[in-house]
């Protein structure tokens, strides 16, 4: 009883966190796991697994809430840069809190699928089926059908072709570059930045954002118009991802659109959403299926408490404890969207759009100088000037995700 | 007009951080150097000795180093890897946390004779090795392999019934390890990765 009070209090503190980590651009769960390592350090050996319950509930929280700061100033980080557009454009027609209810709506059905998924997904990476074997060494063949999918299937797909090589030198140039300044960090947050956030911002400052509509059924309205066929693909897509080496969520999200032929706006938030949950729900079930981790929440877990293999079907400790987490932060994490989506809504258009903008960019500017320092400035300059290419070409964005996929690609070749 | 702006403010800043990315390399250093880095972004290159989940064990023949690297499923005991990371602690010791692994040489890809395996054991010893050899005499659960005039021989133990013949030319692809016990070196075939191939 005592146990389940704490988990709960550990769970309900680190959704807290998750919600300020999502709606502070720049600021992700990594960094955090960082600080629960700190504090772990400090306390009795009983107390690391809260601070596993915390950092679970954190990162479950954060994919929920990072959609608001991404409709309503284009600020995104990796696991979002795609639905920066779809989401922005809604915003621009009204429909800001209509974007945030479909990705709230769609990270929670997204949780439900990842239980009902994670039996099988067990039996199908591990024994008996053994997939993680056959992707782990079909891994850069997928990644070179993506790549083409992405450029392919553009109008313009020279240019397309041309801003893919572009971000793939950019990033094999940047990604092993250590930029950390003030607070470790990679030097991925400010290519991303500069891809798909500055430009975002940079063409929407001339915008006028119009009142936001509001509607006393939003949530039932889209719960209608939510397909469980986007959530399903966005669930799978980031399952597979979580056990890949080297594999982001944003690869992920890149996969789910490629596997829906017609989308609209709607669409591609809904899919985007229900991967980036996905794939912190499945690198956490990876940790105890395969014992790998494959993000820095799930290396900070291995590292405060023992992970023991799940061979068999009941739930080993403390990945049970883990789930309970997960639950509670969900339900908290779509309330806390909704209500905070619902009061940024109301209020944007009584406020100056243009120094919003001019806000938002400071402070990507201003993190970017404190994760990375000058020379992050340097990653986001450049990174913006291909992100405005890109938009000048009137190219689909998700090309630019050439500066994973490239580097990616090569590794497994050179 | 725009686009050869972005263009060329891209390619520019691109040039530079290659440069920028060039000239902060990080240093190449042995491993018994290490305690002069710490929290700085190293190189370091050795032959993986021990491998306990995402901790592997490399040494240059000068010093051993822990790695922590978690997507380490491709690599093996006995390849020679290059290192990419930073120097920091890991249970009272150094060790380097890895951003970036490469593998220079697969354990397998170097074929060594009997003698000359025996002869080094030290460069050898609890990685896997790939030796040629012939076959001398087989039993159940183990054979001999010995070189061209029978004056090294050494145990393999292997599960599966063995279809050579005496003084077959073989290649063997196993573990090499002392046994304390009995005071002798043993190679042993316990993995996918092992086995006996015919060279003719």
């Amino acid at each position: 009883m005592n146990d389940l009070f704490l988990v709960s209090l550990f769970s309900i503190a680190g959704s807290g966190v998750g919600i300020l980590t999502g709606l502070i651009p720049g600021l992700h769960t990594n960094n955090i796991a960082l600080l629960m390592l700190f504090f772990a350090s400090l306390a009795q050996e009983k107390w690391s697994i809260y601070f596993c319950i915390f950092l679970v509930s954190a990162s479950i929280t954060h994919t929920f809430l990072d959609i608001i700061p991404s409709t309503f100033i284009g600020a995104a980080e990796e696991d979002t840069a795609l639905v920066v557009l779809p989401a922005h454009s809604m915003l621009l027609e009204g429909k800001g809190y209509d974007a945030i209810a479909i990705s709230a709506l769609s990270s929670l059905a997204s949780v439900i699928t990842c239980f009902l998924l994670l039996l099988p997904f067990k039996f199908i990476l591990a024994e008996p089926a053994n997939l993680y074997l056959l992707l782990e060494k079909i891994l850069p063949w997928i990644l070179i059908c993506i790549s083409l999918l992405v450029i392919f299937t553009n109008e313009n797909f020279l240019y397309a072709l041309l801003i893919f090589f572009l971000s793939g030198i950019f990033g094999m140039v940047i990604l092993n570059m250590n930029t950390s300044f003030m607070v470790k960090s990679s030097s991925i947050f400010p290519a991303l930045a500069g891809l798909f956030g500055v430009p975002a911002i940079i063409r929407a400052y001339k915008t006028v954002v119009p009142e936001q509509i509001i509607g006393e059924k939003v949530i039932e309205e889209n719960r209608k118009r939510m397909k469980k066929r986007d959530v399903i693909s966005g669930t799978i897509a980031g399952g597979i991802v979580s056990v890949l080496p080297g594999v982001s969520s944003a690869i992920a999200t890149t996969i789910a659109l490629i596997t829906r032929k017609e989308r609209n706006r709607e669409n591609t938030i809904s899919i985007l959403s229900a991967t980036n949950t996905a794939t912190n729900f499945f690198v956490l079930a990876t940790l105890f299926i395969l014992l790998k981790a494959r993000s820095g929440f799930a290396i900070a877990i291995s590292k405060l408490v023992s992970v023991e293999k799940w061979d068999k079907i009941i739930f080993p400790y403390p990945f049970n404890l883990f789930l309970i987490a997960t639950i509670i932060s969900s339900l908290l994490s779509y309330y806390a969207t909704l209500k905070i989506g619902r009061v940024v809504a109301k209020n944007i258009s009584n406020i100056s759009y243009s120094s919003l903008l001019k806000i938002s960019l400071a402070i990507i500017i201003l993190m970017v100088f404190i994760f990375n320092g000058i020379l992050g400035m340097l990653i986001l300059f450049v990174a913006s000037s291909i992100g405005l290419l890109c938009l000048e070409f009137k190219v689909r964005r998700s090309v630019c995700m050439g500066i994973l996929l490239l580097p990616l690609i090569l590794r497994y070749f050179l | 007009m725009r686009r050869l702006l972005y263009f060329s403010v891209a390619i520019a800043g691109i040039l530079i951080l290659y440069a920028i990315s060039f000239i902060s390399q990080p240093a190449e250093i042995e491993l018994n150097d290490l305690w002069k880095y710490d929290g700085e972004k190293v190189i370091v290159k050795g032959i993986v000795k021990n491998k306990i989940g995402n901790v592997l064990e490399i040494s240059d023949g000068k010093g051993r180093c822990k790695v922590y690297y978690e997507n380490n499923d491709n690599i093996d005991y006995g390849d020679e890897i290059v290192v990419l990371g930073i120097v920091g602690e890991y249970k009272d010791e150094f060790a380097v946390y890895a951003d970036e692994i490469k593998i220079c040489r697969k354990w397998e890809e170097e074929n060594v004779s009997l003698p000359y395996l025996l002869e080094n054991y030290e460069d050898f010893i609890n990685t896997n090795v790939n030796v040629s050899g012939y076959i001398y005499s087989t039993c159940k659960n183990y054979f001999y392999l010995t070189d061209e005039f029978i004056e090294y021989r050494i145990k393999v133990y292997y599960n599966d019934s063995l279809l050579f013949n005496k003084f077959d030319r073989v290649c063997v692809k196993a573990f090499f390890y002392y046994d304390s016990k009995n005071a002798c070196f043993l190679l042993k075939i316990k993995d996918e990765i092992h086995g006996v191939i015919k060279n003719e």
